[in-house]
């Protein structure tokens, strides 16, 4: 896959996950009325483990949706050399956001009991855009 | 300068994104608020306090389990007290799949009920719910509660299990669904649906409005 191609489906991806991350911050912040609901996101929800510092987590999701974004936009217009940067950029963020995911589906399984969608579609979306990326920085070392 | 092709196909991903997530946004907003049919809301069997013929009925599908059922309790005590004689209160069963003791609780609420009692049980079962929502046990608990308040216990221990109660609470689940029920508390104040605890501001000036 050319790097042209991967970047567009990251930046779409990038969106996703935005948009996925905006929901849960809303739902977190804004809407949460004092109801009990019967899904899987509101047991996570109300679990000691959404918040980080009392930050909610979908905060931080995205941030990192947001700075994949952005970079996978700047190389759109950047220089041939800095290309290369940006992607061990969005190499390094997604890795974090892989490794953070796996750590949380594990709480949402094993200590909480209860899966929400959402969070596993946005640590599908963010495996997605680590695996693509890994696949060009790969590819780009052999080649070189 | 010059955006490059790329660049500019990159804009038209966000503006597509965004006309898809504003009209999502949009379109899950503006739900339909239409009343629900009464004989879906009400059963003769019920749990009732009130007055039958009253014009006002409140409806509460409630789960025993759930804090905010448990906040939405003496609101609705108020409400009922308040307007003794003109309105009618009415409790559903939704006990919700994540509270593990919701569904025992609906039993022995309604066995409660078989003898005449279910506003005390329910009255003891939102006030200890700090104690009976994490024993691994509760029908023992709910057993003492059923001797407190003088329930023939034989009965009680017999009604708790049987397919008449179990049917009851299984139907109002049922109900509750069929009506959009997702989350409780649930009201219906003459089949308009008030979704989380609701504020004793706002029931009293619909009554208010509904009886005048």
């Amino acid at each position: 896959m050319s790097f042209v191609l991967a970047n567009r489906v990251i930046f779409i991806l990038a969106i996703i996950g935005l948009a996925v991350s905006g929901y849960l911050f809303y739902t977190y912040v804004f809407n949460s009325p004092i109801v009990c609901v019967n899904t899987g996101c509101e047991t996570v929800r109300v679990s000691p483990y959404s918040h980080f510092f009392g930050v909610p987590l979908p905060f931080f999701g995205g941030l990192m949706y947001l700075g994949i974004f952005i970079f996978s936009f700047t190389a759109t217009f950047v220089a041939e050399n800095f290309v290369k940067k940006i992607e061990y950029a969005i190499f390094f963020l997604s890795g974090v956001g892989v490794a953070v995911s796996i750590y949380l589906t594990y709480l949402e399984i094993f200590v909480i009991r209860a899966i929400c969608v959402w969070c596993l579609a946005q640590a599908f979306v963010i495996l997605t855009i680590f695996m693509l990326i890994s696949c060009r920085l790969w590819k780009t070392k052999h080649e070189a | 300068m010059k955006l490059r092709s790329e660049t500019i196909f990159f804009i038209g991903i966000i503006l597509v994104s965004a006309v898809i997530i504003v009209g999502a946004v949009v379109s899950s907003s503006s739900g339909s608020n239409k009343e629900v049919p009464a004989d879906l809301l009400i059963k003769g069997d019920s749990p009732v306090k009130g007055t039958q013929d009253s014009r006002v009925v409140l409806v509460e599908f409630g789960d025993f389990q759930c804090p905010a059922c448990k906040a939405a309790a003496p609101v609705l005590k108020r409400i009922e007290e308040e307007y003794e004689g003109r309105i009618r209160l009415v409790f559903r069963h939704f006990p919700l799949p994540v509270h593990g003791n919701a569904q025992i609780a609906a039993q022995a609420a309604e066995a409660a009920g078989e003898q005449g009692k279910f506003w005390e049980f329910h009255d003891i079962l939102y006030g200890r719910q700090d104690v009976w929502v994490h024993s691994s046990d509760p029908k023992r608990l709910f057993e003492d509660y059923a001797r407190e308040i003088g329930l023939d216990m034989g009965k009680f221990k017999e009604d708790l299990d049987s397919g008449k109660v179990k049917d009851k609470v299984e139907r109002d689940v049922r109900d509750g669904k069929s009506v959009g029920i997702d989350s409780t508390p649930t009201v219906f104040l003459n089949g308009e649906k008030f979704v989380g605890v609701p504020s004793y501001e706002d029931l009293k000036a619909k009554i208010d409005r509904l009886l005048n």
